[in-house]
């Protein structure tokens, strides 16, 4: 988790003294869903799908710092040459795109592809609160239901689709939504680590034991903006979510000593990837 | 005499008897319906694990299609009307296309999307549509559409075989039940294939053996039947007519499959059975003059159906869609 804040963080830097093009979209605030459900796979079998914000999810599942920072400044030595950026990139059984939603049936034919090969390994999409605006993950949840695929959606639901809330563009709850396909849903407090990763370990072996569709409901909120002057939410309402930063929180749990030495590790781990790559003696 | 439907269900059926990866996917495709057009007929009888009903969600299914091949099957995808693949197009451009340029080499997507294109059978706006051109330049993409002179079944098969990227397989349902011009099967007229080195493989037919030919006709897919019997019907005129069948017809025929071309006495017709702006024909006129086949700009004539949308009644479909009228009366006029 501290790995994936202090890459962003520095990804922000980087953005803002302008040595990055494109666009960042950072989970910042929302690490502890990318490492509770991560953790909770079997990284040499199961098959990810990940988003416009995946970083903590690809270095979860990958460690690679090196890769993601040189991929995102567009070096040959990034994960996919450069090409993909940010939002596309691809290493072993790991995938991610920048089209949302459109992740979402592509998990569903790598696991009917694992479910016709009579394999135990299982895809996992994630998607965002805004992400239930796409038709195409409604038409995915009816077939997976129906064929009984061993999927996982997982939702992160941060509140915000960019700069709009998530009530300003949803109708009904939408946690509720997929239950009406047969989709069992779990519903998860997003900042607190052990909760995610208990509840994703319980839902995880059942999908992989019973071959049916799962969905993990993440409440979580990002702490920084979606991308660069986009962001129009209150200070307090900011500082009222800071309260449980989800590495707080682990803090709290593990004991500021542990804390700080794993933390000053990720940060010195960081620095010395974004050194390198700047080409900095240090 | 095989028909252009019998090739692809003959050949639908030896691909999933050769391919134990091969999975088909589409909307009413298992039996005892067999696909709207019947391309699927008997398959899931013999391959019922094999061959899978999907509700009517475009966008999922070539999704499915995606990951399945992302995980080493080889997904037919039928899309039952052409005109339906729009709502598909998203999966197509922005994932299985772009995976296998953006991932990095060891990540291909073979994906074969089937659907049949073009009108003439009364099924009118949203049914008869010939909209493959929204395929064409979008990097990844192969769109392949077998005419009458083709064997239509050994392209598929050949698309299976060969590529790894994402086929837009576009069948023509005008001819769905017409009679393939094979090899011997031509009456008076004569077939010779070639293919280049994109593979994609061009049919030439002759209506005169060894004549300086006096028109040709580039074409693809459904109006190979016009032109095949406006050849025949010109023998006892005494007009020599060349036809060039592309079956590849996202990428630029070659030099070297252009050669034919010269030297043609009276001119050259381009003619596709989707509305003209910005389409093959252009594609393929602009090539015409760029490689320097064409000078003169008087013999060459780019035909297409109209801008309009395509009328379910009879008598106005035949008013939109180009057909044997508007090419035999352009040959003449170049004749003259």
């Amino acid at each position: 988790m501290c790995v994936i804040r202090h890459t962003e963080e520095s990804l922000l830097e980087l953005f803002s003294k302008g040595l990055l093009r494109g666009t960042v979209h950072t989970c910042i605030g929302q690490e502890a869903c990318a490492v509770g459900v991560i953790s909770a796979l079997d990284k040499k079998k199961d098959i990810l799908f990940s988003n416009h914000r995946g970083h903590g999810h690809y270095l979860t599942y990958s460690d690679d710092v090196h890769g993601l920072i040189a991929e995102i400044m567009g070096r040959e030595e990034g994960v996919c040459g450069g090409v993909g950026g940010s939002q596309h990139i691809h290493k072993n059984n790991y995938y991610s795109n920048g089209i949302q939603g459109a992740g979402v049936p592509i998990v569903a034919g790598i696991a009917l592809a694992e479910k016709m090969n009579n394999s135990d390994a299982i895809s996992v999409a994630f998607i965002g609160d805004g992400t239930f605006g796409e038709g195409v993950i409604y038409e995915t949840f009816n077939i997976s239901a129906l064929w009984k695929l061993p999927m996982l959606v997982v939702v992160e639901h941060n509140q915000y689709a960019q700069s709009t809330p998530s009530y300003d563009q949803h109708a009904g709850v939408l946690h509720e939504r997929a239950k009406v396909f047969g989709y069992e849903v779990s519903v998860v407090d997003g900042m607190d680590l052990e909760e995610v990763y208990l509840t994703a370990k319980r839902v995880i072996d059942n999908v992989r034991k019973e071959k049916i569709p799962h969905m993990l409901f993440l409440n979580t909120y990002r702490f920084a903006p979606h991308s660069k002057g986009d962001d129009f939410r209150s200070k307090q309402e900011i500082d009222r979510n800071k309260k449980r930063d989800p590495l707080s929180l682990v803090r709290d749990k593990i004991g500021k000593e542990i804390f700080d030495n794993i933390n000053e590790d990720a940060l010195s781990r960081v620095n010395d990837v974004v050194a390198k790559l700047m080409g900095a003696k240090h | 005499m095989k028909t252009y439907l019998a090739s692809l269900n003959n050949a639908m059926h030896e691909i999933m008897d050769s391919f134990e990866n091969v999975v088909v996917i589409g909307e009413d495709i298992r039996d005892p319906y067999g696909g709207a057009f019947k391309v699927t007929k008997g398959l899931s009888k013999k391959y019922p694990n094999r061959v899978l009903n999907t509700p009517i969600s475009e966008s999922s299914i070539v999704g499915i299609g995606t990951g399945l091949a992302l995980q080493g099957y080889r997904p037919i995808v039928e899309i039952m009307f052409g005109d339906f693949i729009t709502l598909a197009v998203d999966q197509v451009l922005n994932s299985a296309a772009k995976f296998g340029l953006m991932y990095g080499d060891n990540v291909n997507v073979p994906l074969i999307i089937r659907t049949p294109m073009g009108g003439g059978r009364g099924y009118g706006p949203t049914h008869s549509q010939s909209i493959e051109k929204m395929f064409f330049g979008m990097p990844g993409v192969k769109v392949i559409s077998p005419s009458l002179a083709h064997e239509p079944g050994g392209l598929l098969k050949d698309s299976i075989i060969n590529e790894d990227q994402v086929i837009i397989f576009v069948e023509y349902k005008n001819i769905y039940n017409n009679k393939l011009m094979l090899e011997g099967d031509g009456g008076s007229l004569h077939r010779y294939e070639v293919v280049d080195d994109k593979d994609n493989k061009v049919i030439y037919v002759d209506n005169f053996l060894e004549c300086k030919p006096d028109i040709i006709i580039i074409t693809y897919g459904g109006l190979s039947a016009d032109v095949l019997r406006i050849m025949s019907d010109l023998v006892e005129e005494e007009i020599n007519v060349r036809a060039i069948f592309p079956s590849t017809i996202s990428e630029m025929i070659t030099p070297d499959t252009l050669m034919p071309l010269v030297p043609v006495e009276h001119g050259i017709i381009v003619a596709e059975t989707g509305a003209g702006n910005y389409g093959w024909g252009a594609e393929v006129m602009a090539s015409l003059f760029e490689q320097g086949f064409v000078k003169d700009n008087s013999k060459v004539r780019r035909l297409s159906s109209q801008e309009n949308i395509i009328p379910a009644s009879q008598a106005m479909e035949k008013e939109v869609l180009l057909g044997y009228e508007d090419i035999m009366s352009t040959i003449m006029e170049l004749m003259s």
